[in-house]
């Protein structure tokens, strides 16, 4: 028994967690059930890692060798931020009754997990889809306005599982085996892949489904849906893109891009979920870099953007849970009502932005860093900018507008108890990984390639003054600009992003086209009746005299069909060679 | 869930969480008007500071005063370029909020 | 005694593929004699399982040793008629026979539901003489006798189509149709039995096999492969002569459609791939040309226009009706690539198809016969009103969009593999978009069922009502049937690897 527990992935400890949790009538076993699986997966992975023996669980099956588990140094940091993730998530939702959503969000969680651990390109695609159609539900729970939303995630998603296995085929015919390694551009099928592992990374106008469907979701919704999707596919870049000098270019656009609609979005979940694009650039670029320090700086980056981007998500989504709307225009001064959750929210922005003692000023700078030492200074240059960007609307906008600006006069309570604990396991992570003594040394030990993490120190003199100056400068503009009355007051409005191309002028042609397929069946079907009424009167006849109440497919047309096709088989086996 | 928001919303004035206190600073005019000389000192701290650690491995950009103040001065510009784009973009871009027809959620 | 078991078996395995037939034909008069529903039902389902338990026997015995030959009234082939089976029709025989238990089983409170009490008799009686016919015309060896059979199971068909006239007049015309177009169909297809004959002057489909690769291809033999081609494409719905199929289904009574969707069309396939493969010479340019270009191209195109007419019905059973056109393109574009993968692909297609749409018509009849549901609108909150049934129809659902663990996705990845084999790029791009367009029009179907809330009448919530046990069970069985396939592939896609080397070994 004992031997066939590294073989197993501990993916199914969570998804098994999941499938139980659709028939536990008892609140209480499934919040059991959310907080117990994510450890006892942690434990799996813990008690089954083994440097020797990374490849486990492989058997041939129709002749494809699978490799369901495959537990490295690359994967594991992925796999123990997730089952952390799970276990926030898991408080977080604690207070929520409601099957669909304990159990969805535990499946959705096992299988980011064992896309994570997924040897093969064909474990992978099942668990890619698996995430896919389990996440849809969490989006669907925010209400009817997030139906379309749903509709438009599932079928991004839908698109971009299939995209993946159109080119694990074609890369499998290639190799011969469908082993998930490096594969790059240069084989056949490479495109396919990274365009189906871009739609969930969000690269630039594949991105909007994450701003679409997130704020969409509810409360606890969003904040599990924003951990794991895109974070599989950064492993999954890692795993097989790394050093692809393309990603460099694509990073830097998803870090620029978002910066600007993160600054007139008023709807405060969705500038988290722009922010959350913006951060993900980072992580493109670092992959695209592909040195051991870049690598070593993606993954940590992933580890602690999980976490501060979930406590974002938290605050923000306690702001809704107590409030009912998280739009700046309607929010303002709720320190007053909700401190906790405000100093909480504070900490998660000061981790974003990467101030000195917060998460992730020890894990950017290592990949900003790595573009530095390639001297590809305007790449530098640029992710510096998006630096600043971020501190615009992460660090100042979002907390600045929900708990200070003027205040709105609403007076709720305090966030629930497991929210506020929730975020303060989050918000402990963020300072004790950064924390110079001690802490982030252990994020450095999990890293990918420890030894080359260890070189690099974040905190030198000269690294805390830079990036102090930087943000002293960005909050300096912020306070000036606001004093000179140029800083934009908030407004209610639909901002429009590349999105707007299929649901407006796209939809309108499809449903022009539908109206005139529809015309034109009718046109056609009174064409065949009038045409065979002159011409063929007899045949018609013949084989349907039932002629008034005949169906939309009368047989007298079939017969015509029948003939054609008989005439154009006649034709193919007569004159095509 | 809009059930139960809606009885938590008081309208008017309730009472302040007692942990409110900590953050009551920011709501003084003082503070208000003195901010912006916290960042201003912050930036020249740095600055001095830079003199006694110098950037190991300058880019090609940080040569004269700009060895010191080059941070500063791409965050301040990046900072002030993205606000001062908002106005044009928001123009551009904005359209009444149930513009896809879809409904709006989480509104009070 | 053990000695007797022995001979007893060996007896039965060499009598088998006559029982087979003969029994339900007997059965079936016997019914419509009896006239009383509940022994004529207990007859029929006592028939399909020991057809089932023959079908076994005769799998077994060709997986072990190959070919099985019967010369009927004791004349020999290729002066008598021959029954044979080998790896390509003994699966289908299987198939056959235990979705004919299965729906029986179903039979039993839907019959009761849809047909006048003084028909029950003769409509069991219908069923078991179309029932016969299947089995008959994929067992025989003999291409006039397979002409025989055709009308026999055919005409029995019309009859059951027709009777659902008790639920819905439209049945009738849609009856008629399926009788004008089923009958082209035949004539065709014995047209092109008769050139054949005119050429090889026999008609024991080894022998035709045989004298055509002696006489080499002429006119005569192509003209032949059109007609046969066509006369076949008519009666397994290849688009676009299709045109029979949606209403057919739509108004038939619901176990006869399940039946009908289940193996009607299935048998006809194979009827496709033993002229096509054994009989005709594949490597011919001729039947090259047309395999692409009739079977794959016209699948293809099949695949998208009836996936979109799925997507915009709004009645169910047409909607499923529509989702069968586009699955059929699926089985045509494996056929038409002519590998042995690509038939592997097709064949295993269509027996995971046959379990997949038997499965979700059943659960729509359940729901009609509990509630009257037709339309896709009704299946509002049907989740809660009829869990059970509502689950049956999830799972087979996600079976005929092809997600991973399902039986469904095995067929289609295989076909992926075998498309991308060939090289045929645009067939893959094909595949993946259709699936997504299943995804669509099932996903319509099931967002009702599951996010919306239970539908009122006078402002009081319907009660849940489930399906009687009796169609639990069948729709279950075949659900089930979809994921254990599904999970463990390796059992439909060896019995599709010997039909296709059956195929195969003809052609070197």
């Amino acid at each position: 028994m004992f031997d066939l527990l590294p073989h197993i992935n501990p993916a199914f400890a969570i998804i098994i967690a999941g499938i139980l949790c659709i028939f536990s009538p008892s609140h209480f076993v499934r919040k059991a059930l959310m907080i117990a699986a994510p450890i006892i997966a942690g434990i799996m992975i813990f008690q089954t890692y083994d440097p020797n023996d990374t490849l486990r669980g492989q058997f041939n099956f129709a002749g494809i060798d699978f490799t369901t588990v495959r537990i490295d140094r690359l994967s594991m940091i992925w796999g123990y931020v997730f089952c952390l993730a799970g276990l926030i998530n898991g408080i977080f939702a604690f207070h929520e009754k409601c099957k669909i959503s304990d159990s969805c969000a535990l499946i959705y969680t096992g299988a980011g997990l064992g896309a994570v651990f997924a040897g093969d390109l064909i474990t992978l695609f099942m668990f890619w889809e698996l995430t896919a159609v389990s996440s849809v539900f969490l989006v669907w729970r925010g209400g009817p306005a997030a139906y379309a939303a749903g509709m438009r995630y599932l079928g991004w998603h839908v698109l971009s599982g299939v995209l993946l296995l159109a080119g694990a085929i074609m890369y499998g015919r290639y190799a011969g085996n469908y082993d998930f390694n490096n594969i790059g551009l240069d084989v056949p099928g490479g495109w396919i892949m990274l365009l189906g592992i871009g739609i969930k990374a969000g690269f630039p106008l594949l991105h909007t489904w994450i701003q679409d469907a997130y704020p969409k979701a509810s409360v606890t919704g969003t904040v599990v849906l924003a951990t794991f999707s895109t974070k599989m596919a950064i492993y999954a870049l890692a795993r097989g893109y790394a050093g692809t000098e393309i990603l460099i270019y694509i990073g830097v656009i998803m870090t620029l891009f978002p910066v600007f609609f993160a600054v007139i979005e008023n709807d405060l979940r969705k500038v988290l979920a722009y922010s959350l694009n913006n951060q993900l650039g980072f992580m493109v670029v670092g992959v695209g870099v592909g040195s051991a320090m870049a690598l070593n700086g993606v993954a940590g980056q992933v580890v602690v953007h999980i976490i501060f981007k979930s406590l974002l998500f938290m605050s923000m989504g306690a702001v809704l849970h107590r409030i009912g709307t998280a739009k700046a225009s309607e929010l303002g001064g709720l320190f007053r009502s909700m401190p906790i959750t405000a100093i909480m929210c504070l900490i998660g922005a000061a981790s974003i932005a990467a101030f000195p003692l917060f998460a992730a000023f020890v894990t950017k700078s290592m990949i900003i860093a790595s573009v530095f030492e390639n001297h590809n200074y305007i790449v530098f240059l640029l992710l510096l900018f998006a630096s600043a960007g971020v501190m615009e609307h992460s660090g100042i906008k979002v907390p600045f507008f929900a708990f200070f600006s003027h205040d709105s006069g609403r007076r709720v309570k305090e966030a629930p108890t497991n929210m506020l604990l929730a975020m303060g396991i989050a918000a402990a992570f963020c300072l004790v990984l950064a924390w110079p003594f001690g802490g982030y040394q252990m994020l450095f030990a999990l890293m990918p390639e420890p030894e080359v993490a260890m070189e690099y120190i974040p905190y030198t003199g000269n690294h805390i003054l830079t990036q102090l100056q930087l943000l002293f400068a960005a909050m300096f503009a912020f306070a000036l600009l606001k004093k000179l009355g140029v800083y934009p007051d908030e407004k209610r409005a639909q901002i429009l992003d590349i999105d707007y191309l299929w649901r407006k002028p796209g939809l309108a042609i499809a449903k022009w086209s539908d109206g005139m397929m529809t015309r034109y069946e009718a046109y056609q079907t009174r064409f065949v009746k009038n045409t065979a009424g002159k011409i063929g009167t007899r045949l018609y006849q013949v084989f349907s005299p039932a002629g008034s109440f005949s169906e939309d497919a009368p047989s007298g047309l079939a017969a015509l069909m029948t003939a054609g096709i008989l005439a154009l088989a006649l034709f193919l086996v007569y004159f095509i060679r | 869930m809009s059930d139960d928001v809606k009885l938590n919303v008081q309208s008017g004035s309730g009472e302040n969480h007692p942990l409110a206190k900590l953050f009551m600073w920011t709501d003084t005019p003082g503070a208000k008007k003195n901010f912006i000389w916290i960042s201003v000192a912050g930036l020249i701290i740095t600055a001095a500071l830079m003199v006694i650690y110098p950037n190991k491995h300058p880019a090609p950009w940080e040569v004269g005063p700009m060895k010191l103040i080059a941070y500063g001065v791409i965050g301040g510009f990046a900072y002030t370029f993205v606000v001062l784009s908002a106005k044009p973009l928001f123009n551009m871009l904005s359209r009444p909020e149930n513009y896809y027809g879809e409904g709006d959620d989480h509104d009070v | 005694m053990l000695n007797f078991l022995n001979l007893s078996q060996a007896w039965i395995a060499a009598e088998a593929p006559v029982a087979i037939v003969v029994l339900p034909l007997i059965i079936g008069a016997l019914c419509a004699l009896i006239n009383k529903e509940r022994i004529a039902w207990l007859l029929v389902l006592l028939t399909t399982l020991i057809c089932s338990a023959l079908s076994f026997v005769i799998l077994r015995e060709v997986m072990a040793s190959g070919t099985i030959s019967y010369g009927l009234g004791g004349w020999d082939p290729p002066l008598g008629i021959e029954y044979r089976v080998d790896g390509l029709n003994a699966p289908v025989l299987m198939l056959i026979s235990v979705i004919g238990v299965i729906c029986t089983l179903y039979a039993l409170r839907s019959v009761t539901a849809e047909i006048e009490p003084k028909k029950r008799g003769p409509f069991y009686g219908a069923f078991m003489i179309s029932f016969a016919g299947l089995l008959g015309m994929v067992v025989t060896g003999d291409a006039f006798n397979v002409f025989v059979f055709l009308e026999v199971s055919s005409i029995s068909t019309y009859v059951l189509v027709a009777m659902g006239a008790s639920r819905d007049r439209r049945a009738l015309t849609a009856a008629y149709n399926y009788l004008i177009l089923g009958s082209i169909g035949a004539t065709f297809f014995v047209i092109g039995v008769g050139f054949l004959y005119m050429q090889t002057g026999t008609l024991n489909m080894a022998d035709i096999a045989l004298a055509l690769s002696e006489s080499g291809e002429s006119r005569v033999t192509q003209v032949a492969f059109a007609f046969i081609v066509v006369g076949l494409g008519l009666k397994l719905a290849m688009f676009p002569l299709h045109l029979w199929l949606p209403g057919a289904y739509a108004y038939a009574p619901s176990f006869v459609t399940a039946f009908l969707a289940a193996t009607a069309t299935k048998a006809a396939l194979y009827l496709l791939l033993r002229f096509v493969f054994t009989i005709f010479d594949p490597t011919a340019d001729f039947i090259i040309s047309a395999l692409t270009w009739l079977l794959a191209v016209l699948g293809v195109i099949g695949m998208f226009f009836a996936s979109f007419q799925a997507i915009f019905q709004t009645d169910a059973r047409r909607l499923l009706a529509f989702s069968s056109v586009a699955q059929v393109g699926y089985m045509l574009l494996g056929v038409g690539i002519g590998t042995m993968a690509g038939v592997t692909a097709g064949y295993v297609h269509l027996l995971g198809h046959a379990m997949t749409k038997g499965a979700l018509f059943l659960c729509l009849g359940a729901m009609w016969y509990q509630f009257g549901v037709t339309r896709i609108s009704d299946f509002k909150g049907l989740g809660k009103t009829m869990p059970w049934t509502m689950g049956a129809f999830t799972v087979a659902g996600i079976s005929l969009i092809g997600v991973p663990g399902t039986v469904g996705f095995v067929s289609k990845f295989a076909l992926l593999t075998a498309a991308a084999d060939k090289g045929w790029w645009w067939a893959v791009a094909a595949i993946v978009f259709t699936s997504i367009l299943a995804l669509v029009y099932i996903g319509r179907m099931l967002e009702a069922a599951w996010l919306q809330d239970r539908p009122q009448v006078d402002g009081v919530d319907v009660a849940t009502r489930e399906a009687p046990a009796s169609m639990l069970v069948a729709m279950w069985a075949l659900a089930i049937a979809c994921v254990v396939f599904g999970v463990n592939a390796t059992w439909p896609l060896e019995l599709a690897n010997d039909a296709a080397s059956v195929i195969m070994g003809g052609a070197g």
